[in-house]
């Protein structure tokens, strides 16, 4: 168990699947102690030090991905297990709880077996995400030391990946299934993706995965483009969400999380729910962080080119119809990542359904 | 869209399910949104019961990191 003192009390790690925060009166009781100064915060929102890291261990893959963020090659560098090495104990240092493994293919890393076994010795949960190319069952067995890995699966439908993908990534949940590894899968949102998204995920769960990843499309690295505007969810679909994903969890047979970048489209939520839930938005460089290939600090994976202190400038003090919404500490006004790319500046989601309705003629 | 309420045990703020990260954004579990009452009391049950009573180590909040 890991404790860390905030100012509304304690994040507390019961496990590898659950953080608590416990108020100050709470916190104390465990033998925790400030500094703590003002009334009791309501909620855990505002500024925090990183509760997860992301980090990119490899910009190598064998796969061209049309929407891929990262700019991979085939024959993409490593990072080295020394640095990697100091990454994590800059990580934990920051005072991170989960870190995130990323890249490229991680499983073209040949040190992502022991990266884990490093996480854990420094008390931090280590989790993977991976295509599933190259995994066979015996390399599937040295993942063990991971909480969990997602595997990239976005379904038959997807026109973001090739289609033998599909197979691959199905091969390795059920291999990573085989070896008693909590499995995931990672599906990307988007306009084709979503409309199977019911079966994708019901397959996923046939094939032992615990858990789907949803995760919006994003416009970086090789979504940097004008295809971007055709593979996006179309209004309609966004409209469509909450009642989709209601039918997901009603059939009951795995869990669902949404990306940071999807909660904007969340808004119909009750905020407390939101908040009991530790649900969170955009929190580059508050709650999140992340290392590029080269050891570098970024706010998220996606924001290397991004001004920090904008990301958070934007949630700590944002302007309408963001300043107005009721689940604008939760939100922090959505994916800066899409409103740089569609209009040039840190400012609320123009995907964001409140957001056009503000601006649409009344 | 109606929700249950989400109870919490006395002194709790909020519970975050699942390990929650991912190489490329922050996740968070939503099933309990679109929960029954049910489901939302068997959460409240386990923060309960595992959530400890006796004090464990200190760990101050870090400085706020270095960015580029």
């Amino acid at each position: 168990m890991r404790a860390r003192v905030e100012d509304f009390g304690a994040w507390v790690r019961l496990d590898d699947r659950t953080l608590v925060a416990v108020d100050r009166r709470r916190a104390a009781a465990l033998g925790l102690a400030g500094p703590w100064s003002g009334p009791q915060p309501p909620d855990i929102r505002g500024p925090t030090a990183p509760l997860e890291a992301h980090v990119a261990i490899t910009e190598r893959c064998p796969l061209s991905c049309a929407g891929c963020y990262q700019p991979t090659r085939v024959d993409g560098a490593h990072a080295s297990l020394d640095r990697l090495r100091a990454t994590l104990d800059e990580v934990r240092a920051a005072g991170a709880f989960m870190v995130a493994f990323g890249g490229g293919e991680p499983l073209t890393h040949p040190d992502l077996p022991a990266l884990a076994r490093e996480a854990r010795a420094r008390d931090l949960v280590p989790v993977v995400t991976t295509s599933g190319i190259g995994l066979t069952a015996e390399r599937a067995r040295a993942l063990t030391h991971f909480a969990q890995v997602n595997v990239s699966y976005d379904g038959a439908t997807s026109e973001l990946r090739a289609s033998e993908t599909v197979a691959v990534a199905e091969r390795a949940i059920a291999a990573l299934v085989a070896a008693g590894v909590t499995v995931g899968v990672n599906v990307v949102l988007t306009r084709r993706s979503v409309v199977a998204l019911e079966d994708t995920c019901a397959r996923a769960a046939a094939l032992g995965a615990v858990e789907a990843q949803l995760l919006r499309y994003k416009p970086e690295g090789r979504a940097r483009s004008l295809d971007y505007l055709e593979r996006r969810l179309s209004p309609a679909q966004v409209a469509e969400l909450p009642a989709l994903l209601r039918r997901i969890v009603d059939r009951g047979a795995l869990s669902l999380r949404v990306d940071c970048a999807l909660v904007p489209l969340l808004s119909f939520a009750d905020p407390a729910a939101l908040d009991a839930l530790a649900v969170m938005g955009c929190e580059a460089g508050n709650a999140l962080t992340a290392r590029t290939l080269e050891g570098r600090v970024a706010p998220c994976s996606f924001t290397r080119e991004l001004e920090p202190a904008a990301l958070t400038g934007f949630a700590e003090a944002p302007e309408e119809p963001c300043a107005s919404c009721p689940i604008q500490r939760v939100c922090r006004g959505g994916c800066k990542v899409v409103s740089t790319h569609l209009e040039g500046r840190v400012g609320p989601d123009p995907e964001c359904p409140r957001v056009i309705a503000h601006r649409s003629p009344a | 869209m109606s929700e249950p309420r989400i109870e919490l045990p006395d002194g709790v703020l909020a519970v975050r399910r699942g390990p929650g990260a991912n190489c490329s954004s922050i996740g968070s579990v939503v099933d309990l949104l679109f929960a029954t009452v049910v489901t939302a009391g068997v959460v409240y049950a386990f923060v309960a019961a595992a959530l400890p009573e006796q004090e464990t180590p200190v760990e101050e909040k870090p400085p706020p990191e270095e960015e580029p």
